[in-house]
């Protein structure tokens, strides 16, 4: 069976991460469920050792459970698998990673709201945890009422290994996409553009996804290194795939689009 | 709700009055359109003597009716709510430098009131909100006389800085696509996120909610009161954005924002944006806006 996991925490984010788990629902094939971590650093000294320590963490354990499930209860979460998550206690980064290591989720779903900075982006992803992330990410930052999904792709983009990334979480079925090819980013564009058309690598990706049932409705291309103005355009989709390395370049152009993007975005490892 | 709008000569003005009508249809708001008069009356002035010396009077009242009727234009039942105002009015004086606009017939559910105060732009208008207990006011700037407003006045920034309630100051004629706010969340009244509902849908604009932050990331009150804002506006179909600015980036990010989006920015004394927000550049905002203002208290 496969699973997606939600790291929940009482913030901004986490309320984000739930309403946009609950829209997908019905589109993505995990199972969705949610955790909390406790970072037994973060509310105090840890006291002693042995039973004393073990009924402490039990203590926080039994807190942070209430007060989650009163957040939850809060959201109004409405899907029952994210009813009661399961409560770690330890570093957050490296619980997290040793859940999705043990449990081999498929899909790592986060709520992040967007910085107006968008190398915030960069530190995000060149996060361990993100920097050791074993399966695709989606980082919702926004709600989305619209149901399109933008398919980002550039030159160095491995476009089979990500159809089959993406299509291994998302239903095919009645799956309405956008192809998107990133032109010329450091070209002698001034102004960054979206335009309709295509090019070689966008034809692969419109043939792989016909070849899976999935008829696209637009092609359009990138020119210009990519800036906020672009960047808003894609406000209209509900979120945007792409596929990039492991710790990204600073530099990187797609990187510097992800940023910037309001809308969720979801990020198959190459 | 009470909203009391500037008017002037400027056919500017027209545009603004139809956009509150727009704003009031859905609010059922009771409004009052003000005219001042550049030249005070004589020291012991009466209606009569007035009448008959200043002709000036007579232009401002007749302009102030004509924009009563462009308000009550935008309406279909204007009689039954507003009362009457497109007959011959009479003009009455009322308590000292101010005249009214009086109707004869049935009065409306709602209050349209039509004044000419007399005296220092900003101050009479500070006196009218005052006096009427408005929420908001209204007042626009014609964008081919910016970065000015019309000669030596000091209207906007003084108004902006010294009202004790909301002034919406309307630059464009164009649409705005988003409304940014930038409010201190955790303090934020009920009827300023009223206020921001309807221009949102006045203006069938998307609208995006701007936390604060500092060093230590968003405060948890900030960041609550932020979820709740997106679950009022998501409840009601509206689009809503989140995005985190750092404060010291805030400036820079208003200034980019105020150039095509309504910039709407809390500036309560309870508010830690208005010790990030200095009244200087609170006035330099209002000013050079591209697009159209709104400061909440």
């Amino acid at each position: 069976m496969k699973k997606a996991l939600i790291p929940v925490n009482i913030d901004l984010g986490s309320s984000i991460a739930l309403r946009y788990a609950d829209h997908i629902s019905d589109r993505i094939q995990p199972a969705l469920c949610d955790v909390h971590v406790v970072d037994p650093k973060q509310v105090g000294t840890q006291p002693g050792s042995g039973w004393v320590q073990k009924t402490w963490e039990n203590a926080l354990i039994e807190s942070s459970r209430e007060e989650i499930r009163q957040f939850l209860e809060m959201e109004q979460v409405k899907l029952p698998s994210l009813k009661s998550p399961k409560i770690i206690i330890g570093n957050r980064n490296d619980s997290l990673l040793d859940e999705l290591r043990l449990e081999q989720y498929d899909l790592f779903l986060e709520g992040v709201p967007p910085t107006f900075n968008p190398s915030d982006f960069f530190t995000l992803l060149n996060s361990k945890l993100y920097r050791m992330m074993p399966c695709p990410i989606l980082v919702a930052k926004n709600l989305v009422s619209s149901d399109t999904i933008a398919l980002v792709v550039e030159k160095e983009s491995d476009t089979q290994k990500f159809i089959s990334c993406f299509l291994n979480i998302f239903n095919a079925e009645g799956l309405k996409v956008d192809l998107i090819g990133m032109d010329r980013v450091k070209s002698e564009h001034p102004v960054a553009t979206l335009t309709d058309g295509s090019n070689a690598q966008l034809e692969e990706l419109n043939n792989l996804l016909i070849d899976n049932g999935v008829i696209p409705n637009a092609l359009r291309l990138i020119r210009g290194a990519p800036n906020d103005k672009v960047a808003d355009l894609f406000r209209e989709y509900s979120m945007v795939a792409s596929s990039m390395m492991h710790s990204p370049r600073k530099n990187d152009p797609l990187l510097e689009l992800l940023g910037r993007i309001p809308s969720p975005v979801f990020i198959c490892w190459q | 709700m009470r909203i009391l709008v500037a008017v002037n000569n400027d056919p500017y003005s027209a545009y603004v009055v139809r956009q509150v009508a727009k704003v009031a249809r859905n609010t059922w708001a009771d409004v009052t359109l003000l005219c001042i008069g550049d030249q005070a009356p004589p020291k012991g002035w009466d209606i009569d003597t007035l009448s008959k010396t200043d002709g000036s009077v007579h232009d401002l009242a007749n302009l102030l009716h004509s924009y009563g009727r462009q308000f009550c234009d935008c309406f279909e039942d204007a009689d039954l709510l507003y009362g009457p105002h497109a007959s011959e009015y009479q003009l009455v004086q009322g308590e000292k430098n101010v005249l009214s606009l009086d109707y004869p017939g049935k009065s409306g559910r709602k209050v349209l009131d039509l004044r000419i105060r007399f005296g220092s732009e900003s101050k009479e208008i500070l006196a009218e909100s005052a006096d009427a207990g408005a929420d908001l006011i209204v007042v626009g700037c014609n964008p081919e006389q910016r970065p000015g407003w019309p000669a030596n006045s000091d209207r906007p920034e003084k108004v902006v800085n010294n009202a004790p309630c909301s002034v919406l100051v309307i630059k464009e004629e164009k649409q705005p696509q988003m409304i940014v706010c930038c409010l201190d969340h955790d303090t934020v009244s009920q009827a300023s996120i009223e206020l921001i509902n309807q221009l949102v849908t006045h203006y069938n604009a998307e609208l995006e909610i701007i936390g604060v932050t500092d060093a230590h990331g968003l405060r948890v009150d900030v960041d609550r009161r932020m979820a709740r804002i997106l679950d009022y506006y998501t409840s009601r179909d509206i689009n809503a954005w989140v995005k985190l600015v750092d404060r010291h980036s805030l400036n820079t990010f208003i200034s980019q924002a105020a150039e095509k989006n309504l910039v709407a920015v809390w500036t309560s004394k309870q508010s830690f944006l208005s010790k990030i927000f200095s009244r200087q550049h609170l006035e330099d905002l209002a000013i050079s806006a591209e697009a159209s203002v709104l400061v909440l208290r």
